[in-house]
């Protein structure tokens, strides 16, 4: 299948400081990449390069497999994390006003906001000022603009950011529509929460190159050490007798870990296999001392994967 | 893509013409300024004081008694006037027996008025310029006419047959037009009408753009957009704005001038004077016939031109200072010194008013950051179609490479936040282009 949006060894440098070095990478249709990385790692410059703000010092831009155009470009919506609305216009003009700068017909485009405003619970804003809006509101709107032209590829840079949980909840479920439709999404962002909701596949840019990519579970699956988490109820002591020489005890949580089912007495302990030692082997001492009522790999989180690779070269 | 110019330009457009000030400015600027012409020709109508001047000739020089009262020599220089009356005495009343008879002033003068050229004027209400000036006037033939039956052998009438009041009406050899003055002021008039558009219309392209980028909108319409297709969009909407306004204008004024018309036609303006029409009143005026022997096609069609020019070259630049700050304060450091041209073609205009011949004033109608102002003030008084088509071929060509320049600094300082650049920084950006 042919990538929405690819791109090529881009480099772009601001006179000595090289934002993007080399930088290559492909978004599927229907798959959401999360793009991470911090501060001035050139997440940004990348996504303006693809929106044809800034232009690249090398390397090349696909949209549909096709070279970079302006029209190829009218597939493509953003999200750009500086942005806002004109305040003196009506909501529903300004977005109509968006629309047909994405090359949409009005009578198309009508029809399209109307759906999305109901969609998004802001049906009754149409003829109001923006400047009566809330924050969230203004945010739904925006949102509305970069999706309201059935983009291919949909760029959106910190989409959560000023969302309570609820309205936050409501556009992670838009997104997620988009994509099931075929839209390749990609989600730039700080927000681990969300890229552990939402994304299929996750790229770490840190100093203007990839330093890590991949399907978020199998990143997770190679950032993984050995450790499990095993819960259960008797005692503590019993419980370490019962590892023996099988596994390193790190640290007992009294209550239950986050995520289980455990309350009450529960306690949860993070353990590491020694070398030799199967699990079966461990579980078995422990067994017979105690309750197990869980075991589960203790797989690293999306953030502590971007910290540990960001780290080196930031300490560095 | 064209359609986005399109799009952006009617965006500026129809956000700015419906909001209410401009409306209001739009109806209530030339209301205001008709209203208060009216006004005041009415107020001053209606306020007018009828005048009774008592003439105190203590000397007898230009009065004679007839009758038991004091007449004057000359009747026919005292004129008939519309609010003035004039009585005659040899002596001086008391202040309050003057006052009490009615009178509003007191001119007195005896021998010495023919040596000084002076007299006093003492007065209860203030007598105004006009009326002093034909108080002045009419002694001053009375004088005339003593001096004339006692000095020649002449009488009253056959000097004043001898008398010759020269007027001179000017007319360009070349072009055989007349009435200099009136046209220079018209010019100059037409030319004070431009450096207000240019940079009312300039700063208010500058505000959308510090708008879209304070407002964080620009880097969506970047993305939709070239920063040049932006910028064109806006020049475009910015300059209908300023098209709407000079057409909603010229209606009103048309309108205004027709509803003047047909009340001075039904009198209400020349209450007391012989019935006249405004079109024949018009022909027969000196002032009035220069103003109907300008070219007017050429003269608007030029305003229409330079300010085309002049908008585009001043535009872009105050567009490129609004893209490369964050706030007014600092856009006023670029946009000060760019309008000085302009300001000194203003103050340069209005020291050659008279002399639109002058070597300097030719000079600035060619230097395109001058020429929107200095040209129009010599059109009105005909100029060369050479000239013309030169100094705008200049100036269209200046605005076009200062449109891309700008375009450069337009491009980059759109995304620049933070620090405030300095010029070295906007010739960096020149050069760079992104």
């Amino acid at each position: 299948m042919e990538a929405a949006l690819e791109v090529k060894s881009l480099a772009k440098a601001y006179g000595e400081n090289r934002a993007l070095e080399d930088l290559s990478m492909r978004v599927m249709p229907g798959r959401i990449v999360g793009l991470l990385g911090p501060n001035g790692a050139g997440k940004s410059t990348m996504i303006r390069i693809v929106m044809g703000i800034l232009s690249a010092d090398r390397g090349e831009v696909l949209i549909g497999g096709k070279s970079w155009s302006r029209r190829a470009l009218e597939d493509v919506g953003y999200l750009p994390e500086e942005r806002g609305l004109y305040k003196d216009m009506k909501v529903g003009e300004q977005a109509l006003y968006f629309a047909q700068l994405r090359g949409m017909r009005k009578k198309e485009a009508v029809q399209a906001l109307r759906s999305w405003f109901e969609r998004l619970d802001v049906d009754g804003w149409w003829n109001r000022k923006v400047m009566d809006l809330s924050k969230g509101m203004a945010q739904k709107v925006q949102f509305i603009c970069a999706v309201a032209h059935k983009p291919d590829v949909l760029i959106l840079d910190e989409p959560m950011s000023g969302f309570d949980p609820v309205n936050a909840r409501l556009i992670v479920e838009q997104i997620r529509y988009l994509a099931s439709e075929g839209t390749a999404v990609l989600l730039s962002t700080h927000d681990m929460s969300s890229v552990e909701a939402l994304c299929d596949e996750v790229m770490l840019l840190n100093d203007g190159h990839i330093v890590m990519s991949g399907e978020s579970e199998a990143l997770r699956d190679a950032g993984w050490n050995g450790e499990y988490a095993i819960g259960y109820s008797g005692s503590d002591v019993a419980f370490a007798r019962g590892l023996g020489a099988t596994c390193v005890l790190g640290k007992v949580n009294h209550l239950a870990s986050e995520g289980s089912s455990i309350q009450g007495e529960a306690r949860t302990a993070q353990v590491v296999l020694r070398q030799g030692y199967t699990l079966s082997e461990a579980l078995r001492g422990v067994a017979d001392a105690v309750e197990v009522h869980e075991v589960r790999k203790l797989r690293p989180t999306m953030e502590e994967l971007f910290i540990s690779a960001v780290q080196p070269s930031q300490d560095a | 893509m064209r359609s986005h110019i399109w799009a952006i330009a009617h965006r500026e457009w129809i956000t700015r013409v419906r909001k209410k000030s401009f409306i209001l400015g739009v109806i209530l600027l030339p209301l205001l300024g008709v209203g208060t012409v009216v006004g005041l020709a009415l107020v001053v109508r209606e306020s007018q004081v009828d005048h009774e001047v008592l003439m105190v000739d203590h000397d007898g020089l230009i009065i004679k008694e007839h009758q038991g009262h004091w007449v004057p020599r000359c009747p026919a220089c005292f004129k008939e006037r519309e609010g003035l009356t004039y009585r005659f005495a040899r002596e001086m009343p008391a202040d309050s027996v003057w006052l009490a008879q009615g009178f509003t002033a007191v001119a007195e003068f005896d021998n010495a008025v023919v040596q000084n050229q002076h007299g006093q004027l003492w007065y209860d209400k203030a007598p105004g310029v006009q009326l002093t000036s034909w108080i002045a006037r009419d002694l001053g033939l009375a004088l005339e006419h003593m001096r004339v039956l006692e000095t020649t052998d002449l009488n009253w009438p056959d000097y004043r047959g001898l008398r010759f009041d020269v007027s001179l009406s000017t007319r360009d050899i070349k072009t055989g037009s007349g009435g200099v003055e009136v046209r220079a002021a018209v010019g100059f008039a037409f030319s004070i009408f431009l450096f207000m558009f240019i940079a009312v219309h300039g700063t208010t392209l500058m505000r959308s753009v510090l708008e879209e980028k304070t407002s964080r909108v620009v880097e969506v319409i970047l993305a939709a957009v070239r920063p040049s297709q932006l910028l064109w969009g806006k020049l475009i909407g910015v300059a209908a704005v300023a098209f709407t306004q000079f057409l909603a204008w010229s209606v009103l004024s048309f309108l205004g001038m027709g509803a003047f018309k047909l009340l001075f036609n039904a009198g209400t303006f020349t209450q007391g004077l012989p019935a006249a029409d405004l079109t024949t009143m018009l022909a027969e005026n000196e002032l009035t016939r220069a103003l109907l022997e300008i070219n007017w096609p050429v003269m608007v069609g030029a305003t229409i031109a330079y300010f085309i020019g002049g908008y585009v070259l001043f535009g872009g630049l105050f567009a490129a200072a609004g893209a490369a700050v964050d706030n007014e304060k600092d856009a006023a450091q670029f946009t000060l010194p760019l309008m000085m041209p302009l300001l000194f073609a203003y103050m340069a205009g209005s020291a050659t008013i008279g002399n639109p011949d002058l070597p300097l004033l030719v000079w600035l109608s060619w230097i395109p950051f001058t020429s929107p102002v200095s040209m129009l003030i010599r059109v009105a008084s005909g100029v060369p179609w050479y000239e013309l088509a030169g100094s705008l071929a200049l100036l269209w060509l200046t605005a076009w490479a200062m449109i891309r320049m700008a375009g450069r600094i337009y491009r980059v300082g759109l995304l620049n936040r933070g620090k405030k650049p300095g010029y070295m920084d906007l010739i960096k950006w020149v050069r760079r282009g992104d």
